[in-house]
């Protein structure tokens, strides 16, 4: 078993197999070696975070090893499953914590997950309704905003 | 004694009873006010202690909404890259249009590189070095915004050591491919619908064997640092109106020639004199605009390409006389010259060639020392 401490001083034990889907803390494991049972600080993330995250990679800790041609196929944000969609079903907030968490911890599946679900949420809308969304300032002058119009040229060719 | 002796005014006793009862009225009042005070006391207190809780309340939510209340734009470039990045190329780029620091992040390279990764396959099938035609992908980032050609030119098409291409692209020639694509072989856009100039940046694909732009609309002059091809052997330019100006000196640095053909451009004479210096050209055809200020004349220096098979210099406006010289080309099997203003003797080693093709006629005054072989069109 694992020990680690958030942010705000919350200790969780976790198995090795839900601590090693995290490369960050993975290493640190192989650095410190097997004996030491010292807490390990996770100084970057949250307790309430630090719970979600438990949470994905328990869901994941049976997920087979990807298949080599798997590794060299194109994924698109539209692959995601069941599982995990409904595991992101949350606030804003929440959403972009578990992202940087996943970010700092070296959590690849997490992060690519976080990634497509925000993609998701932004494709298909126009620039206006994406500001709006994630309280984007447009700080352009008006001749910078028409210089972008006229660059958009490329995205009428589709 | 003296008491019974002091004889007591009744009006006196009527104070006395009134100043007794104000006394009690007073004691009275008294404790209200104390009552009062303590529980003004308690009210303050209490006060004191909600507005404390309330202050206190009121950092916790500050505190809480600046902790856990995290913005897509207050997130790292790099996470930002990564979340844009699973959005097709062409519909991420419009989104440059949020504000500056999207359209900063979106234009670099880097996303460029992170996006394509994304969307494009590695290419892969059985003719690994050569792309026999354009792809969906090459269509796409054909046209695409110089970030995006640069990288889809250094992850992609960089695998291939050839390009031939027959795709109406309507666009001009993406310039970050020919700075990306230096050990390209082969380019050849020919019917591809090319518009704009032929860009200077071609002379720095200088592993090029072949470059073909024929069939296209292409305009302007044709670059002087095509002269830094140096191994090229195949270079076609025909059928392109617009190309104009004249037939730059440069092209005599290209020794390794083996073909030459550039005509049904505006392209203009004279024949340099450094085309001489061609000496491995198997086939050289040219035609060329009317140049007023130097017309064009056959030059002395052909006689040294002497592995010529084809040498079609017809209607290119040729002034003057076939220098004798050139009768020692004999490797010669087609022989064009004619719609010139050529005058004077022709090479009498010339009827001695087994030419499968000779046309000069439409010449000005051609003479012949000897009969002309059938065949011949005079």
């Amino acid at each position: 078993m694992v020990k680690i401490t958030s942010s705000d001083n919350q200790e969780f034990t976790i198995s090795k197999e839900i601590a090693n889907q995290s490369v960050l803390i993975k290493n640190m494991l192989e650095d410190v070696g097997e004996s030491d049972d010292q807490p390990i600080p996770l100084p970057n993330v949250s307790g309430a975070i630090l719970q979600k995250v438990i949470e994905y990679a328990t869901m994941h800790k049976d997920d087979p090893p990807p298949a080599p041609e798997d590794e060299t196929k194109l994924k698109t944000s539209e692959d995601i499953e069941e599982r995990d969609k409904e595991f992101m079903q949350l606030d804003q907030g929440t959403m972009f914590e578990i992202i940087l968490a996943a970010n700092y911890l070296d959590m690849k599946n997490l992060l690519d997950l976080g990634c497509k679900t925000v993609a998701n949420m932004i494709k298909g809308k126009s620039v206006e309704e994406v500001r709006k969304l994630f309280n984007i300032v447009n700080d352009f002058t008006p001749e910078e905003e028409e210089q972008i119009r006229k660059e958009n040229e490329w995205c009428e060719d589709r | 004694m003296m008491c019974s002796s002091i004889k007591i005014d009744p009006s006196i006793t009527d104070v006395i009873s009134l100043l007794h009862v104000a006394l009690s009225e007073l004691a009275s009042v008294k404790h209200s006010l104390a009552t009062l005070q303590t529980s003004y006391d308690t009210l303050k207190a209490t006060t004191a202690h909600n507005h404390h809780q309330m202050m206190q309340e009121i950092k916790k939510l500050c505190n809480s909404t600046k902790k856990h209340y995290t913005q897509l734009t207050s997130l790292p470039k790099d996470v930002v890259c990564e979340i844009m990045s699973w959005i097709h190329p062409q519909e991420v780029w419009k989104l440059r249009g949020l504000s500056k620091s999207f359209r900063d992040l979106l234009s670099s390279t880097r996303f460029a590189a992170l996006n394509i990764a994304r969307f494009v396959p590695q290419p892969v099938d059985c003719f690994q070095d050569t792309s026999t035609d354009a792809d969906q992908y090459d269509i796409i980032f054909f046209g695409a915004p110089a970030s995006y050609q640069t990288e889809y030119a250094r992850m992609i098409l960089t695998k291939y050591s050839r390009l031939w291409w027959l795709q109406p692209f309507d666009k001009p020639i993406p310039i970050p491919w020919l700075l990306e694509l230096r050990d390209l072989v082969e380019l050849d856009w020919m019917c591809c619908s090319l518009i704009g100039p032929i860009p200077d940046e071609i002379g720095r694909m200088t592993s090029l064997k072949l470059l073909d732009l024929s069939t296209n609309s292409l305009e302007g002059e044709i670059p002087l640092a095509i002269g830094n091809l140096a191994n090229l052997t195949i270079l076609e330019l025909y059928d392109n109106d617009g190309l104009c100006g004249t037939l730059p000196a440069e092209l005599g640095n290209l020794v390794l020639l083996e073909k030459l053909v550039i005509y049904g451009t505006s392209v203009m004479g004279p024949i340099p004199l450094e085309i001489g210096n061609l000496r491995n050209l198997i086939t050289l055809v040219l035609d060329l605009g009317i140049n007023p200020t130097c017309p064009s004349v056959l030059i002395e220096e052909l006689s040294n390409l002497s592995r010529l098979t084809t040498l079609d210099l017809s209607r290119c406006h040729l002034v003057g006389g076939i220098p004798s010289s050139l009768g020692r080309i004999r490797s010669l099997q087609h022989l064009l010259l004619y719609q010139n203003e050529l005058e004077g003797p022709v090479p009498m080693e010339w009827s001695t060639l087994e030419l499968e093709t000779c046309k000069l006629n439409g010449n000005k005054c051609l003479t012949y020392s000897f009969i002309p072989p059938e065949g011949w069109s005079v």
